[in-house]
């Protein structure tokens, strides 16, 4: 994805180890957009655990920025921030070597099987119901919850990850389906106003996350 | 020619001929200020018709708006610049020649097709002038169907609470009262604005605007203006279709809803007197809202059929306006409304009422066909004079005159009508009172029968016009009553929507692999493989031929080294300590004994022993396994896998890993030295052998390497993550430039393993092949438990076989069958060809065809048809490179 927005002009810069889009226009222009309206990034490089087996839909307290996304009994996907990958990993594998040999879990590091894109802005929702039959509200997805649902029949989790006062979105599809999938994003957003942002910015919003 | 501000007045064009507009006309109220009177010709006799109900309910304005098919030019918005244009008329509007069917209707009578087509050859000589002649409108000519260029239509979700459905005074009504409720309430309404018949009606258009304000202030309450439900099905779904107001395509919105409110009011449906179809007739509330919405008249002399305080509220409005009301009659007292077109008066038993204008105060049928469809039954009521809702389904209610508030009984129910080859039930399909008449006497006296037979009420006003009357019809003729005789079923949808909005915005899903850039910056030639852009070839120059650049590509694998991405090979991981357990069920061949570090060929058959899919399982550890699928069986492989693992209790996890891993081949004599350069793996045979594996880095990524040979040479498949994968790619040509090293695509993967006589499940084999028949016997293990396919396998093996996979080399060195050619024997199809290949090795094409069993003998000499012409070649079961496979295990 990074060579691709790179193709089309964005700055590029590696982010330990990862080659991540800084901007695309201009940080501040970006951080506008995704608050007055919505935000389309690329967070594929979030590093991502599959957690299968025993209770692990039950996953004990790991890193307090990580996101425990459900998917079905027994198989939980974990995100965390670049930053703390190696501590979630040793948690999370911690708790797999507790678990009794009548009911083994298996931890597998699945950054690179899932494209993740975040959707952020107060028309993130609108968006969101243009790709796919969820009902965004906060009622039925508050946030730290998710959904699992098809786009365009292509399967998908979609996390809420609210960023401070702002409602935004996590969208897991398998990587293979990454650059289709961010077209169809900013396709669907046009009526909104969609703008790509970068990392400067994701971090600007970050911050903001309890 | 358009103006620049629309609020000031524009133009557009009818015919090529401008019509000026007013800032908020319909392009039917322009047409029909400028003096168009005739819009469309009808269905069948091609009658002149004009507009009647201005509400966007019959047929009678259907004209094709900017390429765009049966558009209802009544309640359109004009926009400036947009082309108008009549359809189904030849050669113009004004004169249509096909109008002189009317003079032959006698050859054409009810059910005319039933009757007259009764032989093949008849119909077939027919069919073509005759859907020249019908159906409505052209197919846009925009859309091309093989470029995909064409309009894009968008959908949406929407979850609301409480779903309304109607703008009128009862939906907004709803809308506030649930909204104050706290819940969140969508409002569709099909017309601009809300109202409903509020807006043409002067006394209480102040009534409809303070409603409306409330409704457009609240906060939780979203309006979807100008969109129509067209469904409403199972858990509150509601199928909405809505056209923007400053033009463009219509949109889809699926609107989930908890609880539904259907207030969408009464239809007025046309009353049934001989030219109840001239243009000068109209809809008494197609009237109003002429006067009422756009400051048109329309006549000026006035005859109104009717009684109560309707006639007299409209006679009021008229002569407001200044028209001169000539008369008001009973619907019964009119015997027929004369002229030639143009209605020029109204025939009573006391003779001629000269007038311009016929104004019908028609049946006020209640729009329950959303509640109808949704499982609510329709009962008659004689004291509303309606087919009114009374069971509906849960979280579904009717509010206001749908469900029958205001409606009163006519003075006959049914009434009385003509027997007129021109009184027309129904407008959409030119049928006639006399057309229904003759079909119940034929015996389709049921009323799903009746509109079957005669088409009543299948056309696009869907029997909102001419539903009540071709009831009022079959239970008169049938001495039924009208809550006996029933409704027909409504189904979805309703009204029409186009093919294109259903479908929805033109974008599927297209699968890259992690090396997709890498292939385009090399020249990649690509090919679609389900939703997988794959390299066919790279094209080094571009007016190599196809075959030059294969050889190119298939040299550097046979002599020196190639790589191919084969990432879209299916790629699942399986662990957990039953795994060995899980796959000896699914797969044919022995798995649970298979050691750890080697892999082995693997094949899927369901229970009748046909083979489903292939691929390869490699143990990593005791515990995990790695499979690879065809690229196009992966998601059917993991719902087989997770599907045969329900209620066992084992300790087994399956997780589809494709899109993770990037996946290469490095195969031919020198891929060993190009790969001993990025990895401290020892890649000797004698520490890593032919179908073995190992995990370990290269170019310092980590990797999964298979020792295994698609393509007939050594070569290892490497599978690293997928973010990697470009680094890996980049590092492998970089390390075999030296030997030579190219990237090939699928077209010479494909040449390189048929030469092998390597099967691909799905192309050399179909939904009948057994692992017997297809010439691979070894893949299963009848000595082992029970598995999938099992006893079917046992059966099979021991049963003589009806065809054979057999392979092929073409005798003649410039004949090249298509894959699916006819394999002949003495003139007569005796199998078919699978794939074929020009062999660069042998010289000659050579492939894999399905032939009888008794054909497949080694040597024999068989005929295979390329160009049409049969062309011999002979049999030969070993593989056409390297039978002793020795090249694998160098």
């Amino acid at each position: 994805m990074a060579e691709r927005c790179a193709q089309s002009g964005a700055t590029v810069v590696v982010d330990r180890g990862w080659e991540t889009v800084s901007h695309y226009t201009s940080p501040e222009e970006e951080l506008e957009a995704v608050r007055r309206s919505v935000g389309l990034a690329d967070l594929s490089r979030i590093p991502k655990f599959d957690v299968r087996g025993g209770r692990s839909d039950t996953l004990p307290e790991v890193d307090s920025k990580a996101g425990i996304w459900p998917q079905r009994p027994g198989e939980t996907l974990v995100t965390c921030p670049l930053e703390s990958a190696a501590a979630v990993r040793e948690q999370l594998e911690r708790y797999a070597s507790a678990a009794g040999e009548d009911a083994p879990i298996y931890v597998s590091d699945v950054t690179a099987v899932y494209t993740t894109l975040l959707l952020a802005g107060p028309d993130s929702g609108n968006v969101l119901g243009r790709l796919a039959d969820i009902d965004a509200s906060d009622t039925a997805l508050p946030n730290l919850d998710c959904v699992q649902t098809g786009i365009h029949h292509v399967h998908a989790t979609v996390g809420r990850q609210d960023l401070g006062s702002l409602p935004a979105y996590l969208i897991f599809t398998g990587r293979e389906y990454g650059e289709w999938l961010w077209d169809t994003v900013l396709l669907a957003g046009v009526s909104c106003g969609i703008r790509p942002f970068g990392s400067k910015v994701q971090q600007i919003l970050e911050a903001s996350r309890p | 020619m358009a103006q620049a501000n629309p609020s000031e007045g524009f133009s557009f064009l009818l015919n090529g001929k401008p019509i000026q507009a007013e800032a908020g006309d319909s392009i039917g109220a322009a047409m029909f200020r400028a003096g168009v009177r005739v819009f469309t010709r009808s269905f069948k006799h091609h009658r002149p018709r004009g507009l009647l109900c201005v509400a966007g309910n019959c047929p009678n304005c259907l004209m094709n708006v900017d390429g765009t098919p049966n558009v209802r030019v009544c309640t359109t918005p004009a926009r400036p610049g947009m082309r108008v244009a009549p359809q189904n008329v030849f050669p113009s509007l004004e004169f249509d020649v096909l109008a002189a069917s009317q003079k032959f209707d006698w050859l054409m009578p009810v059910g005319w097709y039933y009757k007259t087509f009764t032989r093949r050859p008849v119909w077939n000589a027919v069919e073509p002038f005759i859907r020249k002649a019908a159906g409505l409108g052209e197919a846009p000519p925009s859309i091309d169907r093989f470029s995909g260029e064409g309009p894009d239509y968008e959908q949406r979700h929407v979850h609301t609470g409480v779903a309304v459905v109607g703008g009128g005074p009862s939906g907004l009504t709803a809308a506030l009262e649930a909204s104050r409720q706290g819940s969140r309430v969508t409002l569709i309404d099909n017309q601009p604005q809300l109202g409903g018949h509020l807006r043409f009606t002067p006394p209480e258009a102040e009534r409809g605007r303070d409603l409306a304000g409330q409704v457009e202030a609240a906060e939780g309450i979203e309006v979807l203006s100008r969109a129509q439900c067209f469904g409403l099905y199972e858990d509150g779904l509601l199928g909405v279709v809505q056209l923007p107001l400053g033009g463009g395509e219509e949109s889809v919105i699926h609107v989930r809803a908890k609880r539904v409110v259907v207030a969408t009011g009464v239809i007025e449906a046309p009353l049934l007197f001989e030219n109840n179809d001239l243009v000068g007739v109209m809809l008494s509330s197609g009237v109003e809202r002429l006067i009422g919405l756009y400051g048109i008249v329309p006549g000026r002399r006035a005859v109104i059929v009717g009684a109560g305080p309707r006639a007299g509220r409209i006679a009021s409005l008229l002569k407001d306006f200044g028209v001169d009301v000539a008369a008001t009659v009973r619907p019964d007292q009119v015997l027929s409304v004369t002229g030639a077109a143009q209605a020029d008066g109204v025939r009573t038993a006391g003779g001629k009422i000269p007038c311009d204008l016929v104004v019908v105060c028609g049946h006020l049928v209640p729009n329950a066909g959303l509640l109808h469809q949704a499982g609510g039954t329709l009962d008659w009521s004689g004291e509303n004079g309606a087919f009114l809702p009374t069971r509906l389904p849960p979280h579904v209610e009717a509010a206001g005159q749908v469900k029958g508030c205001g409606l009163t009984a006519a003075a006959s129910s049914p009434p009385a009508y003509p027997d007129s080859k021109r009184c027309y039930a129904c407008l959409c399909e030119d049928v006639t009172t006399s057309d229904l008449r003759t079909a119940i006497r034929e015996g389709f006296d049921h009323i799903e029968t009746l509109k079957r037979y005669t088409t009543v009420s299948m056309g696009p006003c869907q029997g909102r016009m001419c539903q009540i009357s071709s009831i009022g019809v079959c239970a008169r003729e049938t001495g039924r009553g009208m809550g006996e005789t029933g409704v027909t079923t409504s189904r979805p949808p309703n009204p029409s929507v186009s093919l294109g909005a259903l479908a929805g915005p033109r974008h599927p899903p297209v699968k890259r692999s992690p090396l997709h850039h890498e292939h385009e910056a090399l020249g990649a030639v690509w090919m679609n493989m389900g939703q997988w852009k794959r390299p066919r070839y790279y094209a080094p120059v571009p007016d190599w031929s196809e075959r030059r650049i294969v050889e190119r590509e298939y040299r550097a694998v046979r002599e020196r080294v190639g790589v191919v991405d084969v990432g879209p090979l299916g790629k699942i991981e399986v662990r957990g300590r039953d795994a060995g357990k899980l796959l000896d069920k699914v797969y044919t061949h022995r798995f649970g004994s298979l050691k750890a570090g080697r892999v082995r060929y693997a094949v899927i058959c369901d229970e009748t022993g046909t083979i489903l899919d292939d691929g390869t399982i490699s143990r990593l550890a005791d515990d995990h396994y790695f499979l690879t699928t065809t690229t196009g069986n992966l998601e059917f492989v993991v719902q087989w896998l997770e599907w045969w693992l329900v209620e066992t209790g084992w300790d087994v996890h399956v997780a589809d890993v494709t899109g993770g891993r990037s996946s290469i081949n490095v195969a031919g004599p020198k891929a060993r030295e190009v790969l001993a350069e990025l990895t401290d793996i020892d890649l000797e045979t004698a520490a890593f052998k032919y179908m073995a594996c190992r995990r370990g880095e290269v170019a310092g990524a980590p990797a999964v390497l298979l020792r295994i040979g698609f393509v007939g040479e050594m070569g290892w498949e490497v599978h690293v993550p997928a973010d990697y994968g470009v680094h890996v790619w980049r590092s492998v040509l970089a390390a075999g430039k030296e030997h030579g090293i190219l990237p090939f695509g699928v077209e010479t993967q494909r040449v390189l393993r048929l030469e092998k006589k390597h099967v691909i499940v799905g192309v050399d084999t179909d939904a009948l092949s057994n692992p017997y028949e297809a010439d691979m016997p070894w893949v299963t293990k009848l000595e082992k438990q029970d598995f999938i396919g099992k006893a079917s396998l046992e059966t099979l093996q021991s049963a003589a076989a009806n065809e054979r996979l057999i392979g092929f080399t073409m005798l003649e060195d410039d004949k090249v069958p298509e894959d699916g050619s006819s394999v002949v024997l003495d003139g007569r199809p005796a199998g078919r060809v699978t794939s074929a290949r020009y062999s660069f090795v042998n010289g000659v094409a050579v492939g894999l065809a399905w032939v009888s069993a008794e054909l497949a003998e080694e040597g024999r000499e068989i005929d295979v048809r390329v160009e049409g012409k049969p062309a011999r070649a002979r049999i030969q079961q070993a593989a056409f490179y390297d039978p002793e496979g020795r090249r694998l295990r160098m």
